[in-house]
């Protein structure tokens, strides 16, 4: 099955993307934030228990207020929604893992072609390149050497 | 019997090197044990920025692995917890050859001379174990020069105006200033502060067969692109292993001093992997060093327990392991309304020691400098306002906005250490070798925070001088401190009952057992303490090669 067909994955990417969402700069799908995402959170399983839980409250609620899956509601909609969650522990972290993949190095996967440091103004001044010298096993496919 | 060598060095770190080298240099053989392995900048230079060993959330780049290495951390409040390296609570250095030195930002301080005789200034506060060195700076000063010509350090010999006699200048000019020196250059002046380049151990121009920086953005926590960032292991290493004297055994954790049946120490016993298989062995020796930092050093010290030494070596007095003490470092941040970042690395152009001593009303001081280039996860985890939202347009318009616009003032603080600041052995966990791991129990003295946060308020002046329109920052709270700059755990001192070693390192009682590294700091100044860590190590290596 399609991952993103799952309604859950769904709200999940939905929230990534108010995370760090795109303007006239990349938001955190564009620079696909949400595989380093969904790495971690498949290498530690408590905390993703915590965060699917909270999406489906957030889906819940999403029901209630707008009779949609919050996935499909606007983006000021989702926004007021978060805005009710901003404080809880599972979302504190959702956005901490965003955060971390979208500024971290590509290899990390969450920074395709380093574009959020373009954004910001963070010069890496290496030889080889934003990750540094990688050896071979550590490449991903499409990864500038 | 032949012994199989004159000389162990346990721990290739900033001052096991230093010691073997000048060891080996001697003419006497030297087996130089090391639990973590080599480095090298092609096979482990890759800048992950989310694990290094300046943010470990998910792990370290220069060691220690995460499984296998637990210790055990007991709150103030009693309660305990066990905790992997990169897991806050646990306070790692590193484990590799060259240790800390291969990834570290290489500022390169002497301490400034009432460093050495806090106790004569200041007196002892209650409940402290605030005291003087055994030496002074005098004592230490040729040392300290030894440590910047062959280490090599770059700096302003002149500037900073509080420093002690010197003799050589540097043999380096100092990192060249940018925007956010003169920035800060300019708030400085405003107070009448003096304010100056730091001094760092790095080539800023080819120097000793290998290149200048090249000013890369990522210089603390990670190798360096063009090997001009002075460790022990581009440095003092190869000057060991050119005399033919040293052999170097990295991957191999010593697990115990060996001693015999009067009490004397023979050697060694280490556990290697050797073909694959996982060989326990023992190794003599004439003369043991024990250089594996100050946590790690107090632990095999505590490990060490025979019938003679009950409770482990150097320990009659109880002394091993406490006054566990390391850096408080209050940091503040200033937002500007122009660009003042620099893109050129190290990153730190800019200090001051105007308030490491002579501060009204608190014990001591510290210095403040500008901070290293901060990579975009660490600025996001550590530059952010408190009350700014961490998500949504708020979040990344700061990131967006702010990473060129936000200066950081920090410093480290000299402690006022604690009695009760500790390393002991845990009675329960164990780790991979099923040795009992480090427990890591107290707080440093309450003294510690209020000059904590005397200078958090000089950091915010600074910055605020300097031109921020807004300046924000954490403000210090008690707890435990040690981690990078952990010391004071085999305190040095003039007579057995307060201190663990004498003024050379050798530990009382025994004649041919010695601490070197940060272990001996009676107190760790307000300073990074780096060079005093290896020009202690110059001075008691030439004073052990004498007496081999
Ligand atoms: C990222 C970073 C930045 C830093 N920046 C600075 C800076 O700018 N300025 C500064 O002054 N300091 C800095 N430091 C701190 C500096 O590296 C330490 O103060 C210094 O390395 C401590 O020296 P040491 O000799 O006491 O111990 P270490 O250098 O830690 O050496 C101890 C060695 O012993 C090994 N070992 C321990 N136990 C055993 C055992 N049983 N068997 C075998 N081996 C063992 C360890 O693996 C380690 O390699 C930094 C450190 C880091 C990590
Ligand atoms: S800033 Fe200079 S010394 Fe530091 S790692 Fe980069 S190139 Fe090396």
């Amino acid at each position: 099955m399609d991952d993103t067909a799952k309604p859950a994955t769904a709200t999940l990417l939905a929230v990534i993307d108010r995370i760090i969402p795109a303007d006239q700069d990349p938001g955190a799908l564009d620079l696909g934030t949400d595989h380093y995402v969904m790495a971690q959170l498949s290498s530690q399983a408590g905390l993703a228990a915590s965060v699917w839980a909270g999406l489906a409250q957030l889906d819940d609620l999403a029901d209630t207020r707008f009779n949609a899956v919050f996935a499909k509601l606007t983006a000021e909609q989702q926004d007021a929604l978060i805005a009710l969650h901003q404080q809880a522990d599972w979302f504190a972290a959702l956005a901490e893992l965003t955060a971390e993949g979208f500024y971290a190095d590509p290899a990390n996967s969450g920074n395709r072609d380093a574009l959020s440091w373009r954004m910001i103004g963070y010069q890496h001044r290496l030889p080889e390149g934003p990750n540094g010298p990688m050896p071979k096993a550590d490449m991903e496919p499409g990864d500038a050497p | 019997m032949r012994l199989d060598y004159d000389c162990i060095v346990v721990g290739a770190g900033a001052a096991g090197t230093i010691i073997a080298a000048l060891v080996a240099e001697a003419g006497k053989r030297v087996l130089l044990i090391e639990r973590g392995r080599e480095m090298s900048y092609a096979a482990d230079g890759r800048r992950d920025h989310l694990r290094n060993q300046r943010l470990s959330q998910h792990g370290h780049n220069a060691g220690p692995d995460i499984d296998g290495n637990p210790r055990v951390v007991v709150a103030p409040d009693g309660t305990e917890r066990v905790v992997r390296p990169h897991e806050p609570g646990y306070h790692n250095n590193a484990a590799a050859v060259g240790s800390g030195t291969v990834v570290y930002g290489a500022q390169a301080w002497r301490f400034l001379p009432d460093d050495f005789r806090m106790a004569s200034r200041y007196g002892t506060p209650q409940g402290s174990s605030l005291t003087d060195w055994p030496i002074g700076y005098a004592d230490l000063a040729p040392f300290y020069e030894q440590a910047e010509q062959q280490v090599g350090a770059a700096g302003d010999s002149h500037g900073n105006r509080h420093q002690g006699a010197r003799g050589a200048d540097y043999p380096m000019p100092p990192v060249p200033q940018h925007k956010s020196a003169a920035a800060l250059q300019q708030g400085a002046a405003a107070l009448g502060m003096n304010s100056f380049t730091p001094p760092l151990l790095i080539n800023t121009i080819p120097r000793a067969g290998r290149g200048a920086c090249i000013g890369c953005g990522s210089c603390v926590g990670f190798p360096c692109p063009s090997n001009a960032k002075n460790g022990t292991q581009n440095t003092m290493l190869p000057r060991a292993l050119a005399t033919g004297n040293c052999q170097l055994l990295p991957n191999a954790m010593v697990t115990a001093i060996d001693t015999d049946a009067s009490g004397k120490v023979t050697g060694v016993t280490l556990v290697a992997d050797e073909g694959g298989a996982r060989q326990s062995r023992s190794v003599t020796a004439r003369m043991v060093v024990v250089s594996g930092g100050a946590i790690e050093t107090a632990r095999l010290l505590l490990l060490s327990r025979s019938a003679m030494h009950p409770d482990g070596l150097g320990n009659a007095h109880g002394q091993v392991g406490r006054h566990l003490q390391g850096h408080y470092y209050p940091s503040v941040y200033g937002w500007f309304d122009q660009d003042v970042h620099d893109d050129e690395g190290p990153g730190v152009t800019i200090a001051t020691t105007d308030f490491n001593h002579g501060n009204d009303g608190v014990v001591g001081g510290g210095m403040l400098a500008d901070d290293f280039i901060m990579l975009p996860a660490i600025f996001w985890k550590s530059a952010l306002p408190a009350d700014l939202p961490r998500w949504g347009r708020p979040a990344k318009d700061f990131m967006r906005d702010g990473y060129r616009r936000v200066l950081s003032i920090k410093g480290p603080v000299h402690e006022i250490p604690s009695p009760d600041a500790r390393v002991s052995l845990d009675g329960r966990v164990t780790d991979r070798f099923g040795l009992p791991v480090v427990r890591l129990s107290g707080t440093t003295h309450p003294e510690t925070v209020r000059t904590a946060s005397f200078m958090f308020e000089r950091a915010h002046d600074w910055m605020a001088a300097s031109g921020a329109t807004r300046v924000w920052g954490r403000a210090p709270v008690l707890q435990l401190s040690a981690g990078q700059h952990q010391a004071g755990t085999c305190r040095m001192g003039d007579a057995p009952e307060g201190s663990v070693t004498d003024q050379w390192g050798r530990v009382w009682g025994h004649d041919n057992l010695f601490v070197s590294d940060a272990s001996l700091h009676p107190t760790n100044g307000g300073f990074n303490p780096v060079l005093t860590i290896m020009a202690l190590a110059f001075r008691n290596g030439a004073h052990m090669a004498s007496n081999l």
